[in-house]
């Protein structure tokens, strides 16, 4: 954004009152000037000195000045259309245009749901509210009420209070165990570590009871990060902890990356995605797939290929691990994307091709060469796989 | 991983109206100013030049010259007033937008990857404003205005803009032209050069409901004065016009009964709304949605529909969702990436996958490897309840 921002420096310089000093003075400046003139004639005029040559001399005062304005305001517009030279380099692609999507009273319906949703998940309760309001979007009072019970919660653990967190990990202790999660204890260890970073001087006395009181249960699972923090002791006060071997335990990273923690367990307690929905479309939509699909459009175009807009894309958007949710799997042969009709099918010697693949591949006598390596296997005893 | 790094250029597609709304913003500032020193100035040089002549002409009374100057002096003054308060209320604003709008797209260009938690808030920001310009658009200025509070982004958003278009759009729902005809007349040119022919149209609605009302001395004398402009490119349609005047409001006449059909004026609401936005380089559906196409489109899978394989982290999995993402296409893979329904975690490298050898169900080796070390060496295929060795699984690859 350099351009555009440069432009920006000149045009606020010309059109400030201050008397830069620039090709042309302010028009301030120039009124001001005018004003002056006219005033002293005014002043001549009243005292009687004033003869027919002081009216021409106005009469030209007044041309040079409505001049120098006219220059000023040229040079403004001057920067002006740079400006709006550099915004067009800069983007140089206009926005697709696209016929009215999620139009339908449906779709519009399950878009209200969506934001509404998002508001609540997100913690802006009030927008919510009154987004419901304005909207006719119904959101039941118990999904409500468990989206205002994580706010609170995670509020609490912004301000470091552990409390609420340590009371829902308890209770869904279970469900916490079943997915390897180490919430519990790594809101015990937080505390610990917050009394014993403190400035208070008995800090390092309330960090040990801590320990005492709630580190045990946890010694099956977390032996060596118990014996790691008890060990923080000797390296008191906290700059000889950040000098020490264990400086990670000193980062203000390990309390806050706990919010998102709980967050994510919470949520899949009552079955909703880890991540928010709507960032996570608007993400990969707005980081880049919308302008590949654009291009693969245009491609299209100039090859005059038709491609049918409720099929398939025409090219591909790759993705981060962290937005796979499911197996994909296009054979090695065909390059197509299998589905329930050509499903994956594995050979006797281990490899996966597509039904369709598979069966043109086959030789009379139902026997299957396999591409990749010299192995021959019967038809019939391929698996269909499921990933 | 080059997955992670940022897509600058697909991120800057959709900021084209962020940067440019500001920018045309100022430059009516800028024409309004110019017509004020035109006005006024204009008017000053008259005066100076009209003393200064007759002043040669005839013994000057000075009266009256200081009555000219008098009145030059005001001018001057009034000028001088107009512009500072254009310049405060209107110029300075402006400007401070545009700066602050640049400055918050500069501070993306700086950040490299997306786990760089900087992008995160910048993200969320735009999801902020996305929502913002989607509620303007439909209605619920409440809602719009509640965000920019809450999230601070008032000067990144554009809510008097939609405004004006309520304000016009409203007017047209009460069947009144006026209000935008007053916005074609302020934004003729450049309405020319787009070929756009609102105004025409606009003129007809107004000439239709004059000929409903029976008015027709007023009608012709209405279309002679604005519709015959328009001669050169819309002929036929006056000719169509005049004849109109030869059928009543209730006519079954087909080309007739479609002219005095009342859903013109939502057709003249939805024109309108076209032009505007063109004009202000406004795309003609919100920006959520066309993030949300491409989103959708990029996750669509036919596993998404099928409840076998449902996994709940999916946004098209979800049921209000996935009924947006039916009319987006599917995303296409020319490769292989499969996902152990297990861990949830992709299966690369040394990790190979296994298949049960009745089912044919396939998770990840390590998976397996360790539910077998738990349980003496058997595993049990959570979906379809199949135990078997360890030993029996098949490896792919």
């Amino acid at each position: 954004m350099e351009g555009p921002l440069k432009e920006l420096g000149r045009l606020e310089k010309l059109v400030s009152d201050s008397s830069w000093k620039g090709k042309t003075p302010s028009i301030n400046d120039s009124l001001d000037s005018l004003l002056h003139s006219l005033r002293e004639v005014k002043d001549r005029l009243q005292v009687g000195t004033a003869t027919d040559e002081t009216l021409t001399i106005l009469s030209k005062t007044v041309e040079t000045r409505k001049k120098e304005i006219d220059d000023r305001q040229k040079e403004v517009y001057n920067a002006l259309a740079k400006m709006g030279k550099a915004l067009d380099k800069k983007f140089h692609t206009p926005l697709p245009t696209y016929s009215p999507l999620f139009f339908s009273p449906e779709a519009n319906a399950a878009l209200e749901r969506t934001i509404a949703l998002h508001f609540l998940r997100t913690g802006q309760f009030n927008t919510a509210e009154t987004f419901i309001e304005e909207s006719s979007v119904d959101i039941d009072d118990d999904t409500r009420r468990q989206f205002k019970k994580l706010h609170e919660i995670v509020t609490a653990l912004r301000e470091q209070d552990i409390g609420p967190a340590l009371q829902w990990a308890e209770r869904n202790r279970e469900f916490l165990h079943n997915r390897s999660s180490p919430l519990e204890f790594l809101l015990h260890r937080s505390r610990y570590l917050r009394f014993l970073t403190s400035n208070d001087a008995r800090g390092q006395y309330a960090a040990i009871a801590y320990a005492q009181d709630h580190f045990p249960p946890f010694y099956g699972q977390h032996e060596s990060e118990i014996r790691q923090l008890m060990g923080c002791l000797l390296y008191m006060p906290i700059w000889r902890l950040i000098a020490s071997p264990y400086a990670n335990l000193a980062s203000p990273s390990l309390h806050l990356d706990l919010e998102p923690m709980f967050a994510k367990e919470y949520c899949a307690s009552l079955g909703m995605s880890r991540q928010v929905p709507l960032r996570v479309v608007g993400d990969i939509g707005g980081g880049g797939a919308l302008a590949r699909i654009e291009k693969g459009r245009k491609v299209m175009r100039e090859r005059k290929s038709e491609w049918s807009h409720s099929e398939e894309l025409p090219i591909e958007i790759p993705l981060p691990p962290e937005n796979r949710y499911h197996s994909i799997f296009a054979c090695p042969v065909s390059k197509e994307q299998s589905t329930d009709q050509n499903p994956p099918m594995m050979m006797g010697c281990g490899h996966v091709i597509t039904k369709d693949s598979l069966q043109k591949l086959s030789k009379p006598g139902g026997r299957v060469k396999c591409p990749y390596c010299p192995v021959e296997s019967q038809l019939s005893s391929a698996l269909r796989v499921h990933f | 991983m080059s997955v992670n790094k940022l897509n600058t250029e697909g991120i800057m597609l959709f900021e084209q109206p962020f940067a440019r709304v500001p920018y045309e913003n100022y430059r009516k500032v800028f024409r309004s100013s110019q017509k004020n020193i035109e006005k006024e100035l204009g008017a000053v040089q008259t005066a100076a030049n009209a003393i200064a002549k007759r002043a040669k002409l005839e013994s000057r009374d000075a009266e009256d010259a200081i009555e000219a100057v008098d009145g030059m002096i005001t001018r001057v003054e009034n000028l001088k007033r107009k512009l500072a308060d254009l310049q405060s209320s209107s110029g300075s604003p402006t400007l401070g937008v545009m700066r602050e709008r640049f400055q918050h797209l500069m501070s993306v260009e700086t950040m490299q990857t997306t786990k760089d938690p900087e992008f995160a808030r910048w993200a969320d920001t735009r999801l902020d404003r996305w929502l913002v310009d989607w509620s303007l658009r439909n209605g619920k200025e409440k809602t719009a205005k509640m965000i920019a509070d809450d999230r601070g982004i008032e000067r990144l958003v554009d809510i008097d803009l939609f405004s004006d278009i309520r304000r016009i759009a409203d007017a047209l729902k009460q069947r009144s032209c006026a209000e935008a005809l007053v916005w074609c007349s302020d934004n003729k040119s450049a309405l020319r050069k787009v070929k756009n022919t609102l105004e025409f149209d606009l003129r007809l609605q107004e000439y239709i409901e004059l000929a409903r009302a029976g008015k027709n001395i007023d009608a012709i004398a209405y279309s002679k004065k604005y519709l015959l402009p328009w001669q050169e490119t819309h002929l036929p349609q006056i000719r169509q016009a005049s004849a109109l005047l030869c059928f009543p409001p209730n006519t079954t006449c087909s080309p007739y009964k479609r002219l005095y059909d009342l859903s013109r004026w939502n057709t003249l609401i939805q024109s309108f709304r076209l032009a505007f936005y063109n004009l202000s380089t406004l795309p003609s559906e919100p920006l959520l949605h066309l993030a949300m196409y491409a989103g959708l489109a990029s996750l669509k899978l036919p596993a998404c529909y099928d409840p076998q394989t449902k996994n709940v982290d999916c946004p098209v999995c979800d049921p209000t969702l996935g009924k947006l993402a039916e009319e987006v296409p599917f995303s296409h893979h020319v490769n292989s990436t499969i996902v152990c329904r297990i861990t949830g975690r992709i299966i690369d490298g040394d990790n190979m996958p296994m298949a049960f050898p009745n089912s044919g169900q396939v998770y990840s080796g390590e998976e397996l490897e360790d539910m077998a070390k738990k349980n003496v060496g058997i595993v049990k295929d959570p979906k379809t309840g199949e135990a078997c060795e360890f030993s029996m699984l098949r490896r792919l690859f």
